[in-house]
């Protein structure tokens, strides 16, 4: 038998529903690259997104007795990794209402910018883009992300997120204009 | 003002997807429109910035990470029923739970419906004998 590295995904999706961890562990390597760029762009760094992202591979575990193959592994985990950072979402939305105001989180990301810029550097693309992602709404960003970070053509962005595609465009169309504003307001 | 089309086009242009007839229709568009150069800047310089982040990481051993939980999970999962992991689903979890609760419960369910129909009342509807209901005489009589 080839060692794991060299395996395709179906055969390593076949690996572990045959209770081969090693296989699972290979998936686990090969995608994690994937999930972190969707649930840090969706979330941004921290110890959430590495939470959430350890979710993401965990409920794909779960699901592999369903995964029949039909979308790829890329894809498929792609999907999970939206709705999990959606679901973040919804929950810090949830605690924030309960703890603080929402003008506490906006007032953290530009302290935390006003903060590199008191250091003496300057607000580097990273935190503007992230800045930026984090003004808009989670289904907005969600098409962002796929579309502009991540590369997804809308068609496959439409799959990924089960909507039409005129409603990709809409909202691709509605996150630039949104994030184009957040950065010059950010950076004048 | 940018309509979806021209929108379309300059995502093309940018992702180097263009083809020479829709090319053709850009630069007239382009003649037309003397914001578009604008919105086509404004575009690139975006797609420029999100490009030019590195690529967001977890921090290392995330691999490790996910391992041990899918260990810690599946040994809690082995524990409460007997299942591996990737096996516990809602689904799966109602098909195995049908043969152990659903089974007995049905039968129960038919042995209780038996007896009570063989000692129901002459006036009782089907439903009143099935059920050891009380007759609707008899709730009539309690309402009342």
């Amino acid at each position: 038998m080839s060692p794991v590295i060299d395996q395709d995904d179906a055969a390593l999706v076949d690996g572990t529903k045959n209770g081969n961890d090693a296989c699972f562990a290979e998936l686990v390597r090969r995608y994690e690259g994937t999930v972190a760029a969707t649930v840090i762009s969706m979330l941004g760094p921290g110890d959430e997104a590495d939470e959430v992202g350890q979710e993401v591979m965990i409920k794909f575990y779960r699901s592999l007795a369903r995964f029949d193959g039909q979308s790829t592994v890329k894809t498929y985990l792609t999907r999970i990794a939206i709705n999990s950072a959606k679901d973040a979402l919804r929950r810090r939305k949830r605690n924030r209402l309960r703890f603080f105001t929402p003008k506490d989180n906006e007032d953290a990301w530009e302290d935390k910018i006003a903060g590199l810029e008191d250091q003496g550097r300057d607000v580097e693309n990273t935190n503007l883009v992230s800045f930026a992602l984090s003004k808009l709404h989670p289904d907005i960003r969600a098409v962002v992300v796929l579309r502009l970070v991540e590369g997804w053509s809308t068609q496959e962005a439409a799959n990924i997120l089960q909507v039409p595609t005129g409603t990709i465009l809409s909202r691709l169309s509605r996150g630039k204009i949104q994030m184009a504003k957040a950065i010059s307001g950010a950076s004048a | 003002m940018i309509d979806q089309r021209t929108e379309d086009l300059v995502e093309k242009l940018l992702e180097g997807r263009l083809e020479l007839i829709e090319q053709v229709e850009l630069e007239a568009k382009r003649t037309e429109n003397p914001d578009l150069d604008r919105f086509i800047d404004a575009e690139r310089e975006l797609r420029s910035m999100i490009g030019s982040r590195p690529k967001p990481e977890f921090e290392p051993f995330f691999d490790q990470r996910v391992m041990k939980r899918v260990h810690e999970e599946s040994e809690n999962s082995m524990r409460a029923n007997g299942q591996s992991l990737f096996d516990v689903d809602f689904s799966a979890a109602l098909a195995r739970l049908f043969p152990r609760i659903g089974i007995p419960a049905f039968a129960l369910s038919g042995l209780a419906m038996a007896s009570n129909a063989s000692a129901a009342s002459p006036g009782a509807t089907l439903a009143e004998a099935l059920f050891a209901l009380p007759t609707l005489d008899a709730v009539s009589l309690l309402i009342f």
